[in-house]
């Protein structure tokens, strides 16, 4: 007999400042996606669907606050939504939207965008948890499809979908590969949290750490191995810039 | 029926492996060496078997892999859940002593009751096939100062490279057969077993220890260290990235996860290698955590290899290979620490 899942939980995927890639691995899924769609119904999802529903439980929420205007549009979801949940770096740490927090707005408003009286309603980067209450996160730049499948079967079965809280440094070495730091590169994947299947340095990038830090990372150490290979703190702290600009790093 | 191969005749000899057996060999990656599948018996080819270093991660993955199913099971219909077991038939070939000595433990620790299904099913259908390396094949090893560097047994075929061919002892019956079969292997005369006696004294002859000191006194020596500063110091250093449990020939400790297929009907429950550095390693299901503190994991991995398991089968279980020194890109190294404990009890007179 198989399982009815009685009613089809209603789920808003909803976009801020990003690139929306992340929306896109979740259609990536695409065999998958179409069983998915067995047990759960989007009422909302840009990349997908024209409808514009609002009567969703579940949010998920790609993008970080970068304007003051979508402030009020995530409290508004949040206020819809019994659950809501930051999908990627964007809306999880804030991710590369961050590098513009480091620079006064003078100084890369008009190389970016040319008329600088264009783009006035600009703000500080956030993490949607700066605005509004978040209940979980799927980390990632950008999220892993599998770990969005996994995450929705865990709430249909209402169980607590759980993150990895090792760092990529055991996929990387469990899948064989020489360590990019053994080899004098940088990399921050002994601080970074896994679930990745450590898919940058297996094609040889280093790990910038886009899926936020495990529980307790060394940063301490980590910057001391890095100084032996020849970076500076200064060269350290912008490689946690990249996507953890807003996380609390003593370097 | 001991044997000789020519280096020419080593492709021919994986060929008529092959069509018995999957064949697993030692091949470069990287400037480095992995045990791989092979496919074309081109790829294993007498300079790489004659100087392989340690690999980057030990063949015993090839009978405890990283991840592997333990139970395929229905979430509507608990009566179809269904223990796994899978094996096949395969040769590992041109294992280092340490390497085979590693298996040797890890057969010992699994087999213990209640016994390993998973790993023995993997096991038994294995056949071993050692390579005598010449002599110590890095810096950060100890497998001399373990005994380790030589292997009696857990082997069926043993080649010892005698400068232009191979020496190839027969241990078991299975050996026995391989070495009969192949039409590459001649019978080894009187002249070629006096030449192997002369090669492995003079190979006994060009390892050097790398710990200064009794190490019969070791795990001893160990237990009087628990409260000793030493451990706070490499965990200051430990990035807790579990990289030397990975590369370990002998740890074996696993995690299990649950996956169900995207039509929310079938699942399979898996083990995965887990690692006793890292952090929620320890972790209960109450969020009580009974190891915590970097500095009292690092010195857990230590007690486990040289106090509990030694306890438990009466010898070190770490055979010296040095991957987790290699791979600790911290610089934490177990010959530098046990060092430090022979030295402190030097200091006290006590050796």
């Amino acid at each position: 007999m198989k399982r009815h899942f009685q009613v089809k939980p209603k789920i808003g995927v909803f976009s801020f400042t990003s690139c929306e890639g992340c929306q896109l691995q979740i259609l990536n899924l695409e065999d998958e996606f179409m069983t998915l769609i067995d047990y759960i119904e989007f009422v909302n999802f840009r990349e997908a669907i024209s409808e514009k529903g609002e009567d969703y439980e579940i949010a998920f929420v790609e993008g970080s606050i970068t304007r003051e205007s979508e402030i009020a549009e995530l409290k508004n979801i949040r206020e819809r939504a019994k659950i809501l949940i930051a999908l990627g770096t964007c809306s999880h740490l804030g991710g590369i939207n961050v590098l513009k927090n480091f620079h006064p707005q003078d100084s890369w408003l008009p190389s970016v965008y040319g008329r600088k009286d264009l783009f006035t309603d600009t703000i500080r980067t956030k993490r949607i948890k700066d605005v509004v209450p978040v209940d979980l996160v799927i980390p990632g730049c950008p999220i892993d499809k599998g770990e969005f499948l996994r995450f929705v079967q865990a709430l249909l079965l209402r169980i607590k979908p759980v993150l990895p809280n090792y760092p990529v440094c055991v996929e990387c070495r469990t899948k064989g590969n020489v360590c990019l730091v053994e080899e004098g590169k940088w990399c921050l994947g002994s601080v970074t949290r896994a679930g990745c299947g450590a898919i940058c340095p297996t094609y040889r990038d280093s790990c910038s750490g886009c899926r936020g830090l495990v529980s307790e990372p060394n940063i301490e150490s980590l910057c001391n191995i890095l100084m032996e290979k020849g970076l500076t703190k200064e060269d350290v702290r912008d490689k946690f810039n990249i996507f953890n600009g807003l996380e609390t790093i003593n370097i | 029926m001991d044997a000789i191969i020519e280096y020419r005749d080593v492709e021919r000899f994986i060929l008529e492996l092959l069509s018995d057996y999957d064949v697993i060999a030692p091949v470069s990656k990287d400037s480095h060496y992995i045990f791989d599948q092979i496919d074309d018996p081109a790829r294993v080819v007498p300079i790489i078997i004659r100087n392989y270093d340690t690999t980057l991660l030990p063949p015993v993955k090839w009978i405890y892999p990283d991840s592997e199913v333990l139970l395929r099971f229905n979430i509507n219909e608990l009566t179809e859940t269904k223990a796994v077991t899978a094996s096949r038939k395969q040769v590992l070939a041109f294992l280092h002593p340490c390497d085979i000595n590693a298996i040797n433990i890890m057969d010992e620790i699994l087999a213990e009751e209640p016994s390993d299904l998973n790993y023995l099913a993997r096991r038994r259908p294995t056949v071993m096939i050692g390579y005598d390396c010449p002599g110590p094949c890095r810096e950060n090893i100890l497998c001399f100062d373990k005994g380790y560097h030589k292997a009696d047994r857990g082997f069926d075929l043993f080649f010892t490279d005698t400068g232009d061919r191979f020496y190839v002892s027969t241990a078991t019956d299975t050996g026995n057969a391989i070495a009969e079969k192949s039409a590459v292997l001649r019978k080894a005369g009187y002249a070629d077993k006096v030449d192997l006696m002369k090669i492995n004294w003079e190979r006994e002859t060009r390892f050097k220890k790398s710990v200064h000191g009794d190490m019969n006194r070791l795990s001893h020596l160990l237990k009087e260290s628990y409260d000793d500063g030493i451990w706070d110091i490499e965990g200051k250093k430990c990035l807790s990235c579990g990289a030397c449990n990975i590369v370990c020939p002998t740890c074996y400790c696993f995690d299990v996860v649950d996956e169900i297929s995207p039509d929310m009907e079938k699942g399979l429950r898996y083990r995965k290698w887990d690692g006793c550095q890292l952090h929620n390693f320890c972790e209960t299901a109450s969020g009580e955590n009974f190891r915590e503190g970097i500095a009292a994991r690092v010195r857990h991995r230590i007690f486990k290899k040289e106090v509990y398991l030694k306890k438990r089968f009466g010898r070190s279980g770490c055979v010296g290979c040095g991957r987790c020194i290699d791979s600790c890109i911290a610089h934490i190294s177990i010959i530098d620490i046990f060092n430090h404990v022979m030295e402190k009890a030097r200091g006290h007179g006590e050796i």
